[in-house]
């Protein structure tokens, strides 16, 4: 039998190296924690981990007692995660929270308010105010500011150039005008585009609140159609721009934020909403088929009275309310919701930070004109609050069947007052069972 | 030659021929460890399913968990976005069987007809069974876009239409194309199926029918369709089993939209289980599908295997 000189890999050999491997796993992932007292675990979703990262290494070089273990889930099922984590008994000591399950994680008692620490006040002053409502809930605040952001009205203003259009629009009848004056001149043929898509209501919010608009009381009763008439304005107008005017992009339907952005970006439309930074990807070059011409207009409104509101939304870090190292959670918390961490955040990635000092900041200002406009940045962020429904627990399953009744009546299937009728008794239904 | 016959097996009170307890149970504590298993990994989580489906049960409140017997079901059946689902859910799965049972006995007589080229035309059958339904939904989705899809293009360069077209946003294409996708998807299988029977028919049917001179209609309608009578209902219940799970399609091409016009209870249940997080209500709408399939499956058995007996 001819021998095999060297390293041989036969069966028995395979078998050990394996279990020696899978002995040693458990090692290679604990040696983090080694020389540390305390160990945590961060969950978030998978945006710029790296960063997070980066930042939590900065905090364990400068507290050595402290060992962060930081885990990025994808970003579409980072909710249904942390449930189950809960659920099952198992819960991260520090987590990323969206705004929108706030009400959700603190009804069920997975987090705890930041009212039980000593020093809160402090790390919410100076807080851009629909980012402290964005983190409040039940007069309590439930975690500090990772990041947040607005919903921006985005024109093409090469377009409206090519077009003679002077000026970009305030009201939806002036928009109407201009994307008429774009078709006529042959530049475009649906240049209008509005986010329907089931996942999206915060455009309709944002173009809700920037034309005075509210669609629910306190005690979520639903205003529309009939008490607050914007709902059903600007949804004739929708209908309106895609019937009768043909001026309004059909895929709007299929169109989320990222859909919405992808549009901008390829130039298939003059006018749309997206989230604030994504002014950074759609005047990119490299990212972008109009890099330079998307600029920022407050959101329009269906009077030139305004408000031009829009919405903003806030998401946070907050701390398990079952952790056993609170005091270093919140320790950990703080560093990483620092205004300077914020600051390297938004130079970085360009996303919203929550203290309004650094509206003033001359770095971020000289970042923000590389692709889009600081006073405008500041202008309509004063502007935006949170939306207002969101702590009812029923909000996800109204919001999915209002979007499918926006659709509906864009599509010509249903007139706009009954979608908003139907919307209605939707939520009344709802509110009932909850 | 020495014959191998069991030693007669022992009573434990030593009585001949009668076997030990012990030789007695011992098939049982073979069976036992995959007993365990499927009552760990298939009973256990469908009984916990079918006793979360009567309380309301919601993970944004998961604290509470109140019996509601079978309010979830009654609730579900009277719900206008469930009938909505269930109509949807219908017309998909009868057009999706329908379609894929007819492409998939027109291919199987094709490709059973002796020809050149008749082994590659069968490997290249299969090609879109072989591809994951997800990465199938993506494909059509790029195919089908309103922007840059082939679809589009081809229209376009055939002189078919003047400029590109949103199809998916038509609530009555939209189910038709999605129809069509799942079809394409499906069809390779119930080929496959059909061809594996015609081929067991026995020639001399065929060879009796030619000597009568019998046309080919009646050839096939009298000899071929009886034999494959049996088959087709395995495909029918098989594709109609997928079609009213059907998932994957719905999520990437349309998202149950526009509006709900391809909103279909698998649809309903992902949304009301992982968006809205109401797993009592979710829990019940997989019942209600499981439920459907049994009765369509029950339908399809004895409406055939009464008709299809060719024994």
């Amino acid at each position: 039998m001819k021998s095999t000189k060297g390293f041989a890999v036969n069966r028995r050999r395979f078998l050990t190296g394996t279990m020696a491997l899978g002995a040693a796993l458990p090692l290679l992932g604990a040696n983090r924690a080694f020389g540390a007292d305390v160990a945590l675990e961060f969950e978030g979703w998978n945006y710029d981990p790296e960063f997070q990262n980066q930042i939590l290494t900065e905090y364990m070089g400068e507290h050595p007692e402290v060992s962060v273990n930081f885990v990025a889930e994808p970003s579409a099922q980072y909710v249904q995660k942390i449930i189950a984590r809960f659920v099952g008994g198992n819960p991260p000591d520090l987590l990323y929270v969206r705004d929108q399950t706030l009400a959700d994680w603190a009804e069920a008692e997975y987090i705890r308010p930041i009212n039980d620490f000593p020093d809160w006040e402090e790390h919410v002053k100076g807080l851009i105010p629909f980012h402290l409502s964005g983190l409040t809930y039940n007069d309590k605040v439930w975690g500090l500011p990772y990041y947040g952001d607005h919903i921006a009205y985005i024109y093409n203003s090469e377009i409206l150039e090519k077009a003679g259009i002077s000026a970009p629009p305030t009201t939806w009848d002036e928009l109407a005008d201009q994307a008429v004056a774009i078709k006529k001149a042959g530049l475009m043929d649906r240049p209008l585009m509005f986010p329907l898509k089931s996942n999206a209501g915060l455009h309709w919010w944002s173009a809700i609140y920037a034309s005075g608009g509210s669609l629910f009381d306190t005690e979520g009763n639903p205003k529309f159609p009939d008490e607050d008439t914007v709902s059903l304005k600007l949804l004739q107008f929708l209908v309106k721009a895609a019937q009768e005017l043909d001026i309004l992009d059909p895929t709007s339907v299929q169109m989320g934020t990222a859909e919405g952005r992808l549009a901008l970006a390829a130039g298939q439309v003059a006018f749309g909403s997206s989230a604030r930074y994504d002014l950074k990807v759609i005047n990119d070059p490299k990212t972008s088929k109009i890099p330079g011409k998307a600029k920022q207009v407050l959101f329009p409104s269906l009077t030139a009275e305004g408000p031009h509101g829009t919405v903003g939304w806030t998401q946070m870090f907050s701390i398990s309310a079952d952790t056993e190292n609170p005091d270093q959670a919140w320790d950990v918390l703080k560093y990483c919701t620092s205004p300077e961490v914020a600051k390297r955040y938004y130079l970085k990635n360009g996303v919203g930070y929550a203290y309004e000092s650094l509206d003033d900041d001359p770095d971020i200002a000289a970042e923000t004109s590389k692709w889009s406009d600081q006073a405008m940045f500041a202008k309509q962020g004063a502007l935006a609050k949170p939306r207002e429904y969101i702590t009812f627990s029923w909000a996800a399953e109204w919001e999915n069947f209002h979007m499918q009744q926006l659709q509906e009546a864009v599509l010509g299937r249903v007139s706009a007052e009954d979608a908003l009728k139907a919307s209605a008794d939707k939520a009344i239904a709802l509110k009932k069972s909850a | 030659m020495t014959t191998m016959q069991a030693e007669p097996l022992a009573l434990a009170s030593g009585q001949p021929g009668q076997p030990s307890i012990w030789r007695r149970l011992f098939p049982y504590w073979l069976n036992l460890p995959s007993v365990l298993v499927l009552l760990g990994l298939v009973a256990y989580p469908v009984g916990l399913s079918f006793w979360i489906s009567l309380h309301a049960m919601s993970f944004r409140r998961p604290k509470r968990f109140p019996f509601v017997g079978l309010d979830n079901y009654i609730n579900a059946v009277t719900s206008p976005e469930f009938l909505s689902a269930l109509v949807v859910t219908l017309k998909f799965s009868v057009a999706a069987v329908a379609l894929i049972v007819l492409m998939g006995l027109a291919l199987a007589l094709l490709l059973n007809v002796p020809m050149r080229g008749r082994g590659m035309l069968r490997a290249l059958v299969l090609v879109p069974w072989a591809i994951p339904p997800i990465v199938n939904a993506t494909l059509w989705q790029l195919i089908f876009d309103p922007h840059v899809g082939a679809f589009n293009g081809l229209l376009l360069q055939l002189g078919l239409i003047d400029k590109y077209q949103a199809w998916l946003v038509d609530p009555n294409l939209a189910l038709l194309i999605v129809v069509f996708a799942h079809a394409w998807n499906h069809v390779p299988l119930a080929t496959i199926i059909l061809l594996a029977a015609l081929q067991a028919i026995p020639r001399e049917l065929y060879e009796a029918a030619l000597i009568d001179r019998t046309s080919r209609w009646r050839v096939f309608r009298a000899i071929t369709l009886p034999w494959l009578l049996r088959p087709i209902l395995i495909v029918m219940i098989l594709q109609t089993m997928g079609a009213l799970r059907a998932f994957d399609l719905f999520y990437v091409l349309t998202g149950g939209g526009p509006g709900n016009s391809t909103t279909t209870l698998a649809w309903l249940t992902y949304q009301t289980s992982f968006v809205y997080l109401d797993v009592g209500k979710g829990s019940t709408y997989s019942y209600i599908i499981m439920g459907l399939t049994l009765v369509v499956a029950l339908f399809y058995l004895r409406g055939f295997y009464k008709r299809g007996d060719v024994e």
